[in-house]
């Protein structure tokens, strides 16, 4: 018997149909969350008035620019992108770059590599924390058996040894995974190159600065764009383990954020530090693809 | 083919429609379902409590659900839970630094509508410094569950070999960490440790040492924080580290790290909660048997421990009320006040209880609690809606200070002011 239904349900929109939950979740979760926040920014909540709220238009905002802790918090965060992104890269190149070559056991070292990415990041700064810690830490003892220092160092006491600390944390924790990423761009770059290369008489360093990195460019990016964009919203790592101390030397830009939401219920103000953040992270973004489009027009030219 | 995809579309929507229905509906029940929300430390005995009301009640069914015990944490899951007007929770357990807050809010039920008037009577037999921390404006918020308290450890067997009695004076304290360090000449061995990160444990301990000089934070609801008596406190409390009396090691310290250190025997006197002292009860504990716990050392005057502990409210947006405050009742009488006494050293919040029998019988070293927790000093958290925003403003200077990243006088300046300045500005 010929299927004669009374509706003929053309492809495309049994598949438009069938999205519909997915698109559903996604304005739940993401697209009614952001206008409710954007729409918070712009109102006082007063939590002793039962919620109420009462516009105060860009007062939220104004108050952010002169708020020294957020500026701060702000400097803090600008310097942990900064400084963590160019070590992960650095060590991750370091990484791929081994993991490329042919070695004995390099499948399992590859998954080793991966094992601090893979430790839950909470996991992972409560354990530095106690290996930081002054009184009884591994790295004081290693420290000072070894002769490097004569005292024990307070590193999470101090501004410098509290920074310290947290870059080092996340350092260790996301090169590897920097390193897969780049390993992979390695791997998609064809051997024949090379070898073209070493016949027309190219050292290793010259062969690394002008086919290696120009190749890995479009992973480099990638890389540098993502592991950005995560540094700029740093929390965990800092809630685990200092708290944003000592006093507001370790404090990032969501951390205020929390502070501002979570413990003084200035919902307001918290959403209104969301979209600067937002906007900080949207101009990161914006200068990263604008440097990557100026820089592909000129990668045919050289080699 | 068209028929079954209209059919798989159809499908869909119910399975879709049927999960919602599931998840967000529960079917109706005779009983009533109460919900006590509470830190891991209020969790000692409870199910064996809930389970002895059900089985007297056996028209309510009572479940806990366990948060965290560290007051900040605590506090930001109800913020959450109550900005969205959840009232899942029926029983909440609060800090001192909570409850005006949490009130004003309207968050909280007013209990005097839930209780009979017999029960002003049976207030009075609770612990009442605790009861003035649940009672916002002549209401009713919550009522005590267990006392916190933070006290002074020390290492008997340390002052007994070096013929020392438990200090009195801050002066005597000094005296006999130097005396006893020089002596052991143990590197390891930190003289006197205390929590001093910018978390609300230095707020704590500046008030244990504020009790020996008489010092407040406020005083009818106006700061008066920079005063000459604190500044004596805080000079003391800063000048321990510079002495070496304190390892520098306080300033990144909680009240768990601490308890961790003095566990292991490396410190001869210890500012905390009456938690630690359970773990070394155990015989497998290092420093088994050579735990003393005495009075706060005092200055001018003697000194006291800052109060802390835990009440329980009733969420105001909670159904069955009713049924959520018969358990309160019954968590909070006096047997089950005994028990957790005697089984977990948690601080009875009703006074008789701290002279039961029983309780000295079965669990000698509460003796130890009780001696220290006798006396106690509140910090001003029912003075003010706004004690978590000028609670952090303490804790950032205070923690400054003990960096040396400023001087006592400065901290205090500079707290006064910005506190002013929240009061100033707020609603």
């Amino acid at each position: 018997m010929k299927s004669d239904s009374l509706v003929k349900i053309p492809d495309r929109t049994f598949g438009l149909l069938l999205t519909i939950p997915a698109f559903l979740f996604l304005i739940a979760v993401m697209i009614f969350p952001l206008i409710r926040v954007i729409n918070m920014s712009f109102y006082d909540y007063r939590v002793f008035e039962g919620g109420r709220m009462i516009y105060v238009g860009f007062k939220n905002f104004r108050e952010a620019f002169i708020d020294k802790r957020f500026l701060n918090a702000v400097l803090n965060t600008l310097q942990f992108t900064v400084v963590t992104v160019g070590f992960q890269f650095i060590i991750g190149l370091f990484i791929a770059l081994i993991l490329d070559k042919q070695f004995r056991g390099r499948s399992l070292i590859r998954m080793a590599v991966l094992l601090p990415w893979a430790l839950p990041t909470v996991i992972n700064s409560l354990l530095f924390r106690w290996m930081f810690d002054g009184q009884f830490g591994l790295f004081n003892d290693m420290l000072l058996r070894t002769g490097i220092i004569n005292q024990p160092v307070q590193w999470l006491a101090s501004p410098v040894g509290a920074t310290s600390a947290i870059y080092f944390t996340q350092i260790w924790k996301v090169s590897s995974l920097v390193g897969l990423i780049l390993l992979a761009g390695l791997q998609s770059i064809p051997q024949a190159i090379y070898e073209s290369a070493t016949v027309d008489g190219a050292g290793e360093i010259r062969k690394f600065f002008k086919l290696t990195l120009p190749l890995l460019r479009p992973a480099i990016i990638v890389v540098l764009i993502f592991r950005s964009l995560v540094a700029l919203q740093v929390f965990d790592v800092i809630y685990a383990m200092t708290k944003g101390g000592p006093a507001d030397a370790t404090e990032s830009v969501v951390y205020n954020i929390y502070m501002q939401t979570f413990l003084f219920t200035e919902f307001g103000y918290g959403s209104a530090m969301s979209l600067l953040l937002s906007v900080l992270i949207l101009i990161f973004g914006f200068l990263y693809i604008r440097g990557f489009y100026r820089q592909e027009s000129t990668i045919g030219e050289g080699v | 083919m068209n028929c079954r995809r209209i059919a798989t579309l159809i499908l869909l929507l119910l399975l879709a429609t049927g999960l919602a229905v599931f998840a967000t509906g529960q079917g109706e029940e005779e009983t009533q379902n109460v919900v006590i929300m509470v830190g891991s430390h209020g969790q000692y005995l409870i199910q064996e409590t809930l389970e002895a009301f059900m089985a007297e009640n056996p028209s309510i069914t009572v479940e806990a659900v366990a948060i965290s015990s560290v007051p900040q944490e605590s506090w930001q899951t109800y913020t959450t839970m109550f900005a969205a007007q959840d009232g899942s929770a029926h029983i909440v357990g609060m800090y001192p630094t909570d409850v005006v807050h949490m009130a004003e809010a309207g968050w909280l039920t007013n209990l005097s509508e839930l209780y009979e008037s017999s029960f002003e009577q049976e207030l009075k037999k609770f612990n009442q410094p605790a009861v003035e921390i649940n009672t916002v404006g002549g209401t009713l918020y919550g009522v005590p569950l267990y006392a916190d308290a933070l006290l002074l450890y020390y290492r008997k067997d340390l002052l007994e070999k070096y013929g020392f009695q438990p200090p009195e004076t801050w002066d005597e304290l000094s005296d006999q960490v130097q005396a006893i360090k020089a002596g052991e000449n143990n590197p390891n061995m930190a003289g006197y440790i205390f929590q001093a990160p910018k978390i609300e444990g230095v707020v704590c301990n500046f008030v244990n040492f504020q009790s020996g000089v008489g010092g407040e934070i406020m005083k009818e609801g106006k700061i008066v924080l920079d005063s000459p008596k604190n500044r004596e406190a805080l000079r003391f409390m800063v000048g321990l580290v510079e002495k070496g009396i304190a390892p520098e090691s306080v300033t990144t310290h909680n009240p768990n790290d601490d308890s961790i250190q003095f566990g292991n025997g490396n410190a001869i006197f210890m500012n905390n909660w009456p938690f630690a002292l359970n773990k070394y009860l155990d015989s497998e504990s290092k420093v088994y048997g050579k735990v003393g716990i005495t009075r706060m050392v005092g200055n001018d005057q003697p000194g006291a421990s800052c109060l802390g502990g835990v009440s329980i409210g009733i969420n105001n947006f909670s159904e069955d009320k009713d049924a959520a405050w018969e358990f309160v009742k019954y968590i909070t009488n006096y047997e089950w006040n005994k028990q957790r006494a005697i089984r977990s050293s948690l601080l009875p919040a009703r006074d008789a209880v701290y002279q039961d029998s029983e309780l000295l019988e079965k669990n000698p070293a509460f003796k130890l609690l009780a001696e220290g927790a006798q006396y106690l000093k509140s910090r001003p958290t029912h003075q003010t809606k706004y004690y978590i925003k000028l609670a952090d403003r303490m804790q950032y200077h205070f923690n400054k200070a003990m960096l040396g990243m400023q001087t006592p006088e400065e901290a205090l300046a500079n707290a006064q002011a910005e506190m002013e300045k929240i009061l100033a500005e707020a609603d």
